[in-house]
């Protein structure tokens, strides 16, 4: 029978996410040693507005671990994506240019995106599903061939002189202290809960990451899940780099590298299995907020530079892995 | 110095608070071929392991040659010239014949350089030990699941070698591989081999083993000479109940309507060809043929998966194409992978996703897809097939192999399918289960589905299936009806050479 | 003729073709290929990465993965270097010092990824952001211009100048390819002709087999990221020597050269299977072109693209290429039984 949706059930079944809220609580009080900054309004708007590129890059990752792979590719594909968009916007819409057209750059900014982060995540699907690459290698190499093409586009310097309009458009504050990144979030997190909850994919791309040999023969069509995860991952990527450009105003070719080891680490963090077969959401959103505040942390402690939040990622991910790994197996001893 | 080579004197286990042996006493004397037996996860895995030092048990002793052994680890047990077959023989498949057999030789010896000339004279004398003539350049991965073994052997040989144990291995094999196989033990058994058989097959049980002992929930139930028994002792033993098969006679045929399903001169290049078959609803079609005989290419192909490159094939009459395992599914046939757990199911997956693999797409509704009704879903075919789970959101791996089995019965009739194709549906599933699982196949012909039932094992076709059809190299041979032959004849078609 | 027709088909074979083509493509582009002072320069740039793709070669083969070997030798590298700042002594001091903290942060990442059997790629990606965290965070490493004085002997020898006649350049060959041919014969020999070597294809062919015949797994494992730790650092004091200065950042990102050259040579990802001949022609495929196309007046900023595109087309080639050899069907009307032989 179905056990009953007690409370002690609910806590034993999300017992992970709790062990997640309690770090969080304790990075917060830290914080609250550290620096009296913390805890005011600019400090959140400015974390908001910081976590929105690699959270969009975590929901996209998260989607290519549970289908048994990775994406490494997410900081190519948005800095390439930042490229394109800025040249069309230095020659189709200069600082001069009338409302009308700037409106269209815009939508037109935001469609591009869309279609080139649909293109390379094909691209990486393909290698992936088709040609037997396995999903490492595959998204390295493109990660690398992204990042060339944007090397082309910039010719190695760092683009600027970007519409202001655009600029301020795309770094609103909704309400006047939502940050646009983190409505974009927002939005593509709802995506993501939808997609994965409501529609088949969800629970499809899990079977496909437990076993794509099964759900073969099952008659799923693993290519078909497997595009799709990378195609939905360099699209949130893209937009990234859109954010990315309105934020920096500027493009350039290596922004943010350090992006995409978090974001993964993110995503195991938020319990997300790295053999496949399991994604969390709420896991993956704790992960952000976690790693953004050790990320202001770090920059406000005073002494500390900003390398070092590397290490304090590095050691809360081991940590919380090998503490898991005792959780589990003591589970399975003590029956 | 006694005769007694292996004595185990009330060995307890248990994992995870589950006791896995319960005061096990066996004893196997020099020179004799001895056959453990056991339906699966009785315990006869575990048994090898503790004499192989792999694990060690809770309490009681291991006596070897007389000698106790209070730690037994695998370099000790190696040293008392205990050797194990490995049910999937744990060669290397990346690396070469004379490598594999090698490599156990260096292991033993403690070496530090590798010298290939002694290695090669090393690995030809082993295989010369045991008749056998296989290139040793070969990479293992490519050989035949028959010469893996052989060369599994020859490595045991090596290192002084008293005392053999095979875990299930005539599995994989074809009836003239297991002749030689047998050959094989035998002449070992000249040369003062002691050899222990962990099995199930009850028939080669009686061909090989002097002795026997019956394991069952994790106690010795029997033990004594194969020749005081017959085989339905055996089944007794091992299940605890009295089992006999009667033969399956399609009684819901139609058989004035037309063939549900049909082939005409269906051939796949390099597989098999003039492949001409049909059945009726109600009927239950056995295929059968030795490994190799292309039968599983004909499922698959029959699947969709290998497309049939001449050739034509109806459904009700109409003719279709089945280009795709997609076409397959839509137009009603359905397929029973030959391995379960690397081609029918994700382990660590629910038993409810498991069912609904193929059908996730029925349970979006408006509201998006249902968890609680393909919950609910689920527990109707539990009830159905009677599968035994305290729980459908346990993962699958937490099932028995037979249970397992039905949980991919259960995702293939969720599809409403026209024609059921199954291949080997009782494989490394243990007798008691496996009575089960027919009666389940038969009363799935009874509600109309087309069975195809492909399997290797004579019996189980020859009482399951009304009509039989024998395929030898890519070809039909032979066509009976189980009433109109026995099995032993059965068995001499599939064997007979042209 | 069957064997030579097995031999063509590897993939180690493959690669070299594509290299000779890449060859004779940049001498017909440019004219200075086959020129004495372009090879001695190529051979000096095959001395870093050639080290680093035999480490990563031995722990790919035992079905291992290490991203995380640019951070881990930058580390170890600066450690070493201001340890022996002021040392005078012999130059083979620092060089095993070097390999001892190398080896034990490779021993770091072995052992987790062998005792909890998480994926390797997480967490050497994990390892990666530490080494750097613990290099830039807390030592503050910056760049060292001068390197210490027990260096310069090795720094300065050199095996041969060579100078070309038209153009008046002259190259060095540096003594410290010396060490590069020394790990590639060292490495050799441990994968061909040692116990433990064939032990590393057992790990990385089928684990669970190696565990059964007795095999230690675990430091089968743990010893190959060891390995991987030293070959690196020694890659990175070498480097120095070459350069003549130690960058904490110049080999941030430089897992992925490496790696597509060993899985160029034909080297497996999924473990048991790869040759030290085959990753030596991918060192040499790669590297060679990531210099040539310069010498092809190829603008620098067009480089890394035309890079990443014959990489992928090699990897994608070289996947296409296992994927057909393992789809082919039994052919069962086509096989004829080999019978068991009588011998007695």
């Amino acid at each position: 029978m179905k056990e009953k949706t007690t409370f002690k059930n609910f806590v034993k079944k999300n017992s992970y996410y709790l062990y997640l809220i309690i770090a969080l609580i304790i990075i917060f009080i830290a914080m609250a040693f550290i620096s009296d900054s913390f805890f005011t309004v600019t400090n959140f708007i400015s974390m908001m507005e910081q976590m929105s590129d690699y959270a969009l890059m975590a929901l996209g990752i998260m989607l290519c671990l549970c289908a048994g792979g990775v994406d490494l590719s997410t900081v190519g594909v948005a800095n390439m994506t930042a490229a394109i968009l800025a040249t069309y916007l230095i020659r189709f819409a200069p600082d001069d240019c009338s409302t009308g057209i700037l409106v269209i750059s815009c939508i037109v900014v935001v469609i591009l995106a869309l279609i080139i982060g649909a293109v390379c995540g094909t691209f990486n699907g393909l290698l992936i599903s088709k040609l037997g690459i396995p999903p490492m290698l595959a998204t390295m190499s493109t990660n690398y061939l992204y990042t060339g093409l944007c090397m082309v586009i910039t010719k190695g310097v760092s683009l600027s002189g970007i519409n202001e309009r655009f600029v301020e458009a795309f770094t609103v504050n909704i309400f006047g202290f939502l940050p646009i990144g983190i409505v974009v979030l927002i939005l593509a997190a709802v995506f993501i809960w939808y997609e994965l909850k409501k529609t088949s994919f969800g629970v499809k791309l899990c079977m496909v990451g437990t076993n794509p040999t099964a759900t073969y023969f099952a008659g799923i069509n693993n290519d078909w899940i497997k595009i799709k995860a990378h195609m939905i991952s360099s699209i949130l990527s893209a937009v990234a780099g859109v954010l990315m450009l309105a934020r920096l105003s500027s493009s350039r070719a290596d922004y943010g590298k350090a992006y995409s080891t978090q974001a993964i680490l993110i995503c195991i963090l938020g319990g997300t299995a790295a053999i496949g077969g399991k994604f969390s959401i709420p896991g993956t959103i704790l992960g952000v907020f976690i790693v953004q505040a050790i990320t202001t942390g770090v920059s406000m402690t005073p002494g500390a530079n900003s390398y070092m939040k590397n290490l304090v990622y590095a050691v809360l991910l081991l940590s919380v892995m090998i503490l898991d790994y005792y959780r589990t197996n003591r589970k399975v001893k003590a029956k | 110095m006694s005769d007694t080579l292996l004595k185990l004197s009330d060995i307890n286990i248990s994992f995870s608070g589950v006791q896995i042996l319960k005061n096990v006493n066996m004893q196997i004397q020099k020179g004799e071929i001895h056959c453990l037996i056991g339906e699966n996860g009785c315990g006869k895995s575990t048994i090898v392991k503790i004499v192989s030092g792999v694990y060690k048990p809770d309490s009681g002793t291991i006596e070897i040659n007389g000698k106790s052994h209070s730690v037994m680890n695998p370099t000790a047990a190696m040293e008392e010239g205990i050797q194990i077959i490995w049910q999937d023989f744990s060669v290397f498949p990346n690396l070469t014949v004379f490598e594999n057999i090698a490599l156990n030789q260096d292991l033993y010896n403690k070496n530090f350089f590798v010298n290939q000339k002694e290695r090669r004279k090393l690995a030809r004398h082993a295989l010369d030990l045991i008749g056998v003539d296989i290139d040793l350049d070969a990479t293992v991965g490519s050989l035949s699941v028959a010469k893996k073994q052989l060369v599994a052997i020859a490595r045991a040989l090596l290192n002084n070698a008293k005392f053999i144990i095979m875990d299930e291995p005539t599995t994989a094999l074809t009836k003239n591989e297991v002749a030689s196989l047998f050959k094989v033990v035998k002449d070992l058994q000249k040369q003062g081999m002691t050899i222990l058989f962990i099995g199930h097959k009850l028939d080669e049980v009686f061909e090989i083993a002097e002795n026997f002992t019956i394991i069952r929930n994790g106690e010795v139930v029997k033990e004594g000479q194969t020749k005081d028994f017959n085989q339905e002792d055996f089944v007794y033993y091992m299940t605890g109940r009295n089992i006999k098969e009667s033969l399956f006679d399609a009684p819901n045929m139609d058989k004035d309507s037309k063939p549900v399903f049909e082939t005409k001169d269906l051939c796949l290049e390099n597989e098999f060809e003039n492949v001409s078959l049909h059945i009726n609803s109600g009927e239950i079609l056995g295929i059968t043929g030795l490994l190799g005989s292309g039968r599983t290419e004909l499922a698959l192909s029959l699947y969709g998966m290998h497309p049939a490159t001449g050739g034509e094939v109806f459904l009700d009459g109409k003719k279709i194409q089945v280009k795709s395992i997609d076409d397959a599914i839509k137009q009603g046939i359905v397929y029973l992978p030959e391995d379960r757990h690397t081609e029918g199911l994700c382990m660590r997956r629910a038993i409810y996703h498991n069912i609904h693999m193929s059908t996730f797409d029925k349970f979006v509704g408006k509201n998006g897809i249902s968890e609680s009704d393909m919950y609910d879903d689920a527990l109707k075919w539990v009830d159905k097939f009677h599968i035994v789970t305290p729980n459908v959101e346990n993962p699958v791996a937490t099932l028995s192999g037979g249970n397992a089995q039905k949980v991919v019965i259960s995702r293939l009739m969720s599809m409403n399918p026209k024609v059921l194709i199954l291949n080997g549906p009782t494989v490394g599933v243990d007798v008691g289960a496996k009575f089960d699982i027919h009666e389940e196949i038969r009363r799935i012909a009874g509600e109309g589905v087309a069975v195809i039932l492909i399997s290797d094992d004579i019996a189980e076709v020859h009482a399951n299936c009304n009509r039989i059809m024998v395929m030898r190299a890519g070809r039909i041979t032979d066509e009976v009806r189980n009433c109109d032959v026995t099995e032993e004849e059965l068995a001499e078609m599939l064997s007979r050479q042209e | 003729m069957n064997k030579i027709k097995k031999l063509l088909s590897l993939p180690e074979s493959f690669c070299l073709l594509i290299t000779i083509v890449l060859f004779i493509v940049i001498q017909l582009r440019s004219g200075q290929f086959f020129t004495s002072n372009n090879i001695t320069d190529l051979l000096a740039s095959y001395t870093v990465p050639g080290i680093m793709a035999m480490g990563s070669l031995i722990v790919f083969i035992s079905g291992g993965l290490d991203i995380s070997f640019p951070a881990l030798c930058s580390l170890g590298g600066f450690i070493t270097l201001t340890v022996f700042k002021d040392f005078t002594g012999s130059v083979i001091i620092p060089f095993l010092f070097c390999s001892l903290v190398c080896g034990l942060l490779g021993m770091f990442n072995g052992v987790i990824i062998a005792k909890f059997r998480f994926a390797p790629l997480i967490v050497t990606l994990a390892t990666e952001a530490l080494f750097w965290g613990i290099l830039h965070g807390i030592l503050r490493a910056r760049e060292i211009s001068v390197l210490p004085a027990c260096f310069e002997k090795l720094q300065d020898s050199v095996i041969w100048v060579a100078t070309n006649p038209e153009t008046g350049i002259s190259s060095q060959l540096p003594g410290v390819f010396l060490i590069f041919v020394g790990v590639v014969i060292l490495s050799s020999l441990l994968l061909r002709k040692t116990v433990y070597g064939r032990k590393l294809f057992a790990v990385g062919g089928n684990p669970s087999a190696a565990e059964n015949v007795g095999i230690n797994v675990f430091w089968i494992r743990v010893s190959a990221y060891i390995i991987s730790g030293i070959t690196a650092g020694i890659a990175c004091l070498c480097r120095s020597m070459i350069i003549g200065n130690y960058h904490p950042n110049a080999l941030y990102g430089y897992e992925y050269n490496v790696i597509s050259m060993v899985v160029l040579g034909g080297c497996s990802l999924s473990g048991g299977r790869g040759s030290v001949i085959g990753t030596i022609f991918g060192v040499i495929l790669i590297q060679t072109m990531n210099l040539s196309l310069t010498l092809m007046n190829v603008p620098t900023y067009w480089q890394k693209f035309c890079t990443g595109v014959i990489m992928i087309i090699g990897i994608s080639y070289s996947a296409y290429r296992t994927m057909k050899s393992s789809q082919t069907l039994s052919g069962v009307m086509n096989k004829t039984d080999d019978k068991v032989k009588e011998v007695k």
